[in-house]
């Protein structure tokens, strides 16, 4: 029953702490967000201590903070904001942070084939190895927009609501790396 | 092979190769976290009742305070005399100023003699400090009305407003002093600091201060610092226009030379 129902649904029985299935309601959204969540930390960050960290401090910090939750807004959105300012504040921790590299222009001038199919399940695995090898070698913009794309679900708009940016800057941090993973598999044409 | 179809793939291959997930233990924190947070209520809801009660304690003490400056500023005005009388606290008190107010104002008519024989009284055996004496001589009007205000009785708290059409003052000490005799005493002290001070010389001193000047040597001579010291005062009251700074120096080093030689 509670598994249908709709992440700000479940949200508002959490806040409601009247609701019987108060705490239920936090497990599932918990169950439903925390692999895509603990992904995108992961892959932001490098490093499991850290991640795990970052990802216990924004939980309580949902928890904590419940009653800020605006039920129209929706709370993925709400979530992984309150995520990425828990990463720029770990960012400026960091002695070499604000080291973005430069894009470069040329490369969305080259063309880059449509991904192939993988043949069978060996060829899908090497391919997905390659792909997070890439992911790893992206500068932060560009990796958080593909993660936040594909490993969250987040469209381009909400990707840039969530990161804080032009969504025109956004579109295009996300092409590069769209760009550069394409390039990476297409030796398995 | 569309752009919509690589979304698709790419989502796929992400996902398959997106394994991590938290450890078991950060689970249990997190779901320990939301059950111990259940009906609690949040950060600022908790200190409303507290800066609530805070603000209670503040502001009654406050508007008690006020309430209470009215009533004192009303009754001070209520028990305020008429402003050329000088209020008393005590008849002994009472005697003294006013015995005291009417010499300050004889004084300034013109008549120093009897000022002075009026603060001997009061305070014969009165010395004046060494950090007195290293400074510039003070005048009969500075000790006039150092007095003054010493002996003045404490006068109740008036408004401005009371005191501005009187001819009564305030002084930084609180007392009331005739507007009179402090502009008589501001005119005086204007004479005598613009006037040149001159220097203690045998030729050009009063016969009687001659007397006195040898007398003082004698007292330095025998070490006799306290007599010095009053004559000293003395003098500077009676000849305000000298120069007494050369005399308050070697009084001060005959004072110091003995302490050494008796520590010694």
């Amino acid at each position: 029953m509670l598994d249908q129902q709709s992440d700000e649904r479940l949200m508002s029985s959490f806040i409601n702490s009247n609701d019987i299935n108060h705490h239920r309601a936090f497990e599932t959204l918990y169950q439903r967000h925390k692999g895509p969540m603990y992904g995108f930390i992961s892959r932001s960050l490098n490093d499991t201590e850290e991640a795990n960290e970052v990802f216990q401090e924004a939980w309580f910090k949902i928890i904590n903070h419940k009653d800020k939750f605006d039920p129209q807004q929706k709370f993925t959105t709400w979530a992984y904001t309150i995520i990425r300012r828990l990463l720029i504040d770990y960012y400026r921790k960091q002695p070499d942070s604000g080291t973005e590299t430069q894009l470069d222009e040329t490369l969305l001038e080259t063309s880059a084939d449509p991904i192939k199919q993988p043949d069978n399940e060996f060829e899908r695995k090497q391919m997905t190895q390659q792909m997070h090898q890439t992911i790893n070698t992206l500068p932060m913009s560009q990796r958080q927009a593909f993660v936040l794309r594909h490993g969250s679900g987040f469209t381009l708009p909400e990707v840039a609501r969530i990161t804080d940016q032009p969504q025109e800057q956004t579109k295009s941090q996300y092409r590069y790396a769209v760009k550069k993973i394409k390039l990476a598999l297409e030796r398995f044409k | 092979m569309t752009d919509s179809s690589d979304d698709k793939l790419l989502t796929e291959l992400y996902q398959a190769g997106e394994s991590k997930t938290p450890p078991a233990h950060l689970d249990e924190a997190i779901l320990k976290q939301a059950k111990s947070n259940h009906g609690r209520k949040t950060t600022s809801q908790s200190w409303r009742p507290w800066l609530a009660a805070a603000s209670v304690v503040l502001v009654v003490p406050m508007i008690w305070l006020l309430s209470q400056q009215d009533q004192l500023t009303e009754s001070a005005t209520q028990n305020l005399p008429p402003p050329a009388s000088v209020p008393t606290e005590s008849a002994a008190k009472n005697k003294a100023s006013a015995a005291d107010q009417g010499a300050v104002d004889d004084r300034f008519a013109g008549d120093m003699p009897e000022a002075e024989a009026d603060r001997q009284q009061q305070s014969p055996t009165a010395a004046v400090s060494l950090e007195e004496r290293n400074s510039t001589p003070k005048s009969v009007a500075i000790q006039d009305l150092e007095e003054q205000l010493q002996a003045a009785p404490e006068p109740p708290s008036a408004t401005a407003e009371e005191l501005q059409d009187s001819d009564t003052l305030i002084s930084i000490t609180g007392n009331r002093i005739s507007r009179a005799a402090v502009e008589a005493k501001k005119e005086q002290l204007k004479a005598e600091l613009s006037a040149p001070k001159k220097t203690i010389k045998a030729s050009t001193m009063d016969p009687l201060m001659a007397l006195e000047y040898a007398q003082f040597n004698r007292y330095l001579e025998q070490q006799q610092f306290d007599q010095a010291d009053q004559l000293l005062t003395d003098m500077q009251e009676r000849y305000p226009e000298y120069d007494y700074e050369d005399m308050i120096y070697r009084l001060a080093i005959a004072e110091a030379s003995t302490e050494s030689d008796s520590q010694q």
